[in-house]
């Protein structure tokens, strides 16, 4: 079966039982990430704006930290409502997909951190199970990436 | 004769001033490149081949200028693309 589908009104999402045991797994999982500068995921997803002035970086997360927070919660729910209703199949808009596919990248990117992959050629040193969970999630984005361009046409300007 | 006065000289901080804010994407082991190419194009507008291009310049040289403006406009660029988990910096 194919997960993720273009259709006129969105993307028909259908999930196999096993997706779904796995992906209902990630909004709890990005919910209860630890603290900046002590679990590498939550560090990775607050790095710093401005790399040569880390007052103004600071000032940049303390003005945004809110909005980009409320916003990845928003992110979850819609993927949370995404995944119960994908064994019968539903229609996901774009922006639906979208936020589905934004924590399906926030997931691996916490990941990854968790994992200690900081440079490609860690990926290789990864234990099988951990590699095949990151795989398996990137091969999922890929479906869905898939899905989400696959109505468009070619850039016809050039 | 008469000579037109020199300009006052400019402290290179006030050229600095008028420069535009970068908005710089870095390298990441784990975002996927396709993904990347999708952000920058529902972002900023590129051109699949733009994108492509921008995508495989942080692939391979580590960074690349994604889009550059006043610095408002660069730190709002800033938060989408953290929005969607890319690295993304300010700079002038």
């Amino acid at each position: 079966m194919i997960p993720f589908l273009p259709t006129p009104n969105g993307i028909l999402v259908t999930l196999e039982p096993d997706d779904l045991d796995l992906l209902r797994q990630l909004p709890e999982f990005l919910a209860g990430l630890g603290e900046v500068g002590e679990d590498p995921a939550a560090s990775r997803l607050e790095v710093p704006v401005y790399l040569d002035d880390p007052e103004a970086s600071d000032e940049w997360w303390r003005l945004m930290r809110g909005e980009l927070d409320q916003s990845r919660v928003a992110d979850r729910s819609a993927f949370e409502l995404i995944v119960e209703a994908a064994t019968a199949g539903t229609v996901a808009s774009t922006a639906e997909a979208e936020a589905f596919l934004r924590v399906l990248n926030e997931a691996r990117l916490a990941l990854g951190a968790r994992l200690g992959v900081e440079v490609e050629s860690d990926y290789e040193e990864l234990a099988e199970d951990d590699r095949s969970a990151l795989d398996y999630l990137a091969g999922m984005q890929g479906l869905l990436l898939v899905a989400l361009t696959m109505g468009e046409l070619p850039d016809l300007d050039n | 004769m008469t000579t037109k006065p020199l300009d006052a000289p400019v402290a290179d901080q006030d050229l600095k001033k008028d420069l535009p804010w970068q908005v710089v994407v870095w390298n990441d082991p784990v975002n996927l490149m396709d993904y990347v190419v999708f952000v920058l194009r529902k972002l900023f507008g590129h051109t699949l081949e733009e994108a492509t291009r921008l995508m495989l310049a942080v692939h391979n040289e580590g960074r690349a200028t994604v889009n550059q403006g006043p610095r408002e406009q660069a730190e709002m660029d800033c938060y989408r693309l953290h929005q969607y988990g890319l690295w993304a910096t300010v700079e002038q």
